[in-house]
C-alpha cells in the first residue's frame, strides 16, 4: 500500500464543495475593500499623530500666557496731524475719558492752541462738555451721522463750538473749538482723520508701593514727563463721574513750539508755575500724587506735611524719594493724615525721566489693590 | 470583469478541488477544509498578479489555513447545524477494510502538522525545504514530522505501509 496512493484516495467521496468560484472572487473582493479602507484609516490616523502628536510634545507644561487684558486707563489714540493743525497724544487718561490738545503753527515751529479732543470710551456720558446746546447735523463721519453743538456761555469752558460723533467701536468723539479758532469744515475734517487705536498701556515715571486699601486710581496726567501726576478716589462706588483736569492747556500747546524727540514731539521741560507738581484739583474723599523730576530744597525721605495753600481745605505731604525728585500728596481733611504720610513715603522714582519707554505701566506702577476694573 | 480577475476565476476553477482535498487531508473535516480554501484563496485575490507562483501560494496559504482551523479555540469555531455530517470514526468490524477510510481514521490520529508534512510530501510531492519553506519551519522539524508522521500511521494501520522510491528517495536526499 502506497502513502501517495493512498492520499490520493483519502480525499475522493468528497462532498459537493458548498463555495463556487463566485463566493471565493466575492470573498476577495470583500477582504480587498476591508484592507483599502484598513489603510485610508491607518492614513488618516497617521495623518493625525503627525500632526497631533508634535503639538502634545511641544506644547508647554504651564499654561500658554495670554496677553494682559487691556486697562481702563491704556490709551486709546495716538496724536495726528492734519494740515497746519496737530493733535497730540492723550495728555489726560482717566476712567471716563481721555483728552488731547489741538493746536494750530501759527508759523514754522510755533504752535498756538485752538481746541482739545476728548474720546469717552463705550459707556462713558460727556459731562465736561456743555452737550445740551441747539445741535445741528455736520454730515458723516466714517458714515455716522456727526453733529456740531452750539456751547452756551459757560464759566468754565472756553469752548464755543463743538463737533460730536461717534466712532466704529461705539466709543464717543467730541472735538472742541476755542474762541472759534476752528472752523467747521476744519473741525469736520480734524475728525475724519481720527482714528482709535489698539490700547496700549499708559505709563508714569514713578511707583506707589502703598496706597489706603480703599483708593482706585482713577486718572492720570502725563502732559509733562518731568511733572507727572496720578489721581485716587476714594473705593469704587465713587468711580464714574468726570474728573476735571486742570493743566494749562495753552502752554502746553505752546510747549510744541520747543519739541523734543518722542512720539508726536511731545512737551518736554516745562515750568507750570500755579500748581506744579499734583497739577489737578483735589477730588473729594481722593488723594492727588504728583511727582517732579527737581529737587526741592529741604524736603528728604521722610515726608512733610502742612496745609496747601493751592485749594481750600487740602493739606499736602512732601518727600524726595531720591535726590532728584520730590513728591507730593494731596488730600483734603477727609483723608487722615497718616495714610497721606504713609503715601508720601511709599513713592520712588523708576525709569529714565527722558525715556517715556522705561517707564513702568500704570497697572505695575499702583498697587493691584488700586487698579478699577469694569467687571 | 478585468484580466486579472478572469485570470483568477480560471485559476480557482482549475485548483479549487485540488486544494480542497488538501486542506480536508490536513484538517480533517471538510466543512473546515472549505473555510481554509476560502480564506485562503480570499488573500490571493488580493495579491493576485503580485504573486510570482499562485499554485504555490495557494497550497502553502491552505495548508496553513486548515492547521490554523484545527487550532481555533472552540468559541470562535462556527457552529454548523446543516447538512454537515459528523466526520465520527467508527471501529469497522468488517474484515474487508476499506483503505481510504481506514488511512482516513489513521490520519485523523495524526498531529495536525505531521499530517501536513505528509500530505505536502507524499500527496503534494514537496521537497523537504519546499515543505519546510510552505509551513515556515526548520528542515529538521520537516524531517522529523515526517518520521513520526511515517511511525504513527504505520502504527495505527498496523500494516506494512509503502511509501514512493522516488519521494522516499527525495527524503532521504535531502
Amino acid at each position: 500500500m502506497k502513502l501517495s496512493e493512498l492520499l490520493l484516495a483519502a480525499r475522493e467521496e468528497a462532498p459537493a464543495a458548498r463555495i463556487t468560484v463566485d463566493d471565493v472572487v466575492a470573498a476577495g473582493r470583500r477582504r480587498k475593500r476591508r484592507r483599502n479602507t484598513g489603510w485610508a484609516v491607518a492614513a488618516l490616523l497617521a495623518v493625525i499623530a503627525a500632526i497631533g502628536v508634535p503639538q502634545l510634545v511641544a506644547r508647554p507644561s504651564v499654561p500658554p500666557v495670554t496677553p494682559p487684558k487691556a486697562g481702563l486707563l491704556d490709551l486709546r489714540f495716538s496724536g495726528y496731524r492734519s494740515g497746519d493743525l496737530r493733535v497730540g497724544d492723550p495728555e489726560w487718561v482717566s476712567i471716563e475719558n481721555q483728552l488731547a490738545s489741538i493746536g494750530r503753527e501759527l508759523s514754522p515751529g510755533v504752535y498756538r492752541s485752538v481746541g482739545r479732543l476728548a474720546l469717552y470710551p463705550t459707556g462713558s456720558v460727556p459731562h465736561t462738555f456743555r452737550m445740551d446746546g441747539p445741535r445741528e447735523s455736520g454730515g458723516a463721519i466714517n458714515g455716522r451721522e456727526a453733529w456740531f453743538i452750539e456751547v452756551l456761555p459757560h464759566a468754565v469752558s472756553t469752548a464755543d463750538s463743538l463737533l460730536t460723533w461717534q466712532n466704529s467701536d461705539s466709543s464717543t468723539g467730541v472735538l472742541a473749538s476755542y474762541e472759534n479758532r476752528l472752523s467747521r469744515t476744519e473741525m469736520m475734517r480734524l475728525a475724519s482723520a481720527f482714528r482709535v487705536s489698539p490700547p496700549r498701556p499708559a505709563r508714569l515715571p514713578f511707583a506707589i508701593t502703598w496706597v489706603p486699601p480703599t483708593m482706585r486710581l482713577a486718572a492720570i496726567d502725563v502732559s509733562r514727563p518731568r511733572a507727572t501726576t496720578a489721581v485716587l478716589l476714594p473705593g469704587p462706588d465713587r468711580i464714574g463721574f468726570e474728573l476735571d483736569p486742570a493743566y494749562e492747556q495753552p502752554q502746553f500747546v505752546s510747549s510744541w513750539s520747543r519739541p523734543v524727540s518722542d512720539s508726536m514731539r511731545l512737551p518736554g521741560d516745562l515750568s507750570f508755575p500755579r500748581t506744579t507738581p499734583g497739577n489737578a484739583p483735589v477730588p473729594g474723599g481722593g488723594i492727588v500724587i504728583g511727582v517732579q523730576r527737581s529737587f526741592m530744597p529741604g524736603t528728604g525721605p521722610t515726608p512733610k506735611c502742612a496745609t496747601w495753600a493751592g485749594q481750600r481745605n487740602v493739606r499736602q505731604c512732601q518727600a524726595a524719594p531720591d535726590a532728584t525728585s520730590n513728591l507730593v500728596a494731596r488730600a483734603g481733611h477727609d483723608v487722615p493724615e497718616a495714610d497721606l504720610q504713609r503715601v508720601a513715603a511709599a513713592g520712588r522714582i523708576v525709569g529714565a525721566v527722558d525715556n517715556p519707554g522705561t517707564w513702568p505701566t500704570t497697572q505695575e506702577s499702583f498697587p493691584t489693590s488700586a487698579q478699577v476694573s469694569r467687571d | 470583469m478585468s484580466d486579472h480577475e478572469a485570470e483568477f476565476r480560471e485559476f480557482v476553477g482549475a485548483q479549487m478541488e485540488a486544494l480542497r482535498g488538501l486542506a480536508y487531508l490536513t484538517c480533517g473535516d471538510w466543512q473546515v477544509a472549505e473555510d481554509a480554501v476560502l480564506g485562503a484563496l480570499a488573500r490571493l485575490y488580493v495579491k493576485w498578479g503580485r504573486v510570482e507562483n499562485p499554485q504555490a501560494y495557494a497550497r502553502t496559504a491552505v495548508v496553513r489555513a486548515a492547521i490554523d482551523e484545527t487550532r481555533r479555540p472552540w468559541w470562535r469555531r462556527e457552529q454548523s447545524h446543516g447538512d454537515a455530517l459528523p466526520e465520527v470514526v467508527a471501529p469497522d468490524e468488517i474484515l474487508t477494510i476499506d483503505d481510504r477510510v481506514q488511512l482516513r481514521q489513521a490520519l485523523l490520529q495524526v498531529p495536525v502538522k505531521h499530517r501536513a508534512v505528509l500530505v505536502l510530501r507524499f500527496l503534494e510531492g514537496l521537497s523537504v525545504p519546499q515543505t519546510a519553506a510552505a509551513l515556515r519551519c526548520p528542515e529538521g522539524t520537516v524531517k522529523a514530522y515526517t518520521s513520526r508522521g511515517l511511525d504513527a500511521l504505520r502504527r495505527i494501520l498496523g500494516a506494512d505501509l509503502s511509501i514512493d522510491e522516488r519521494v522516499e528517495a527525495r527524503h532521504e536526499a535531502v
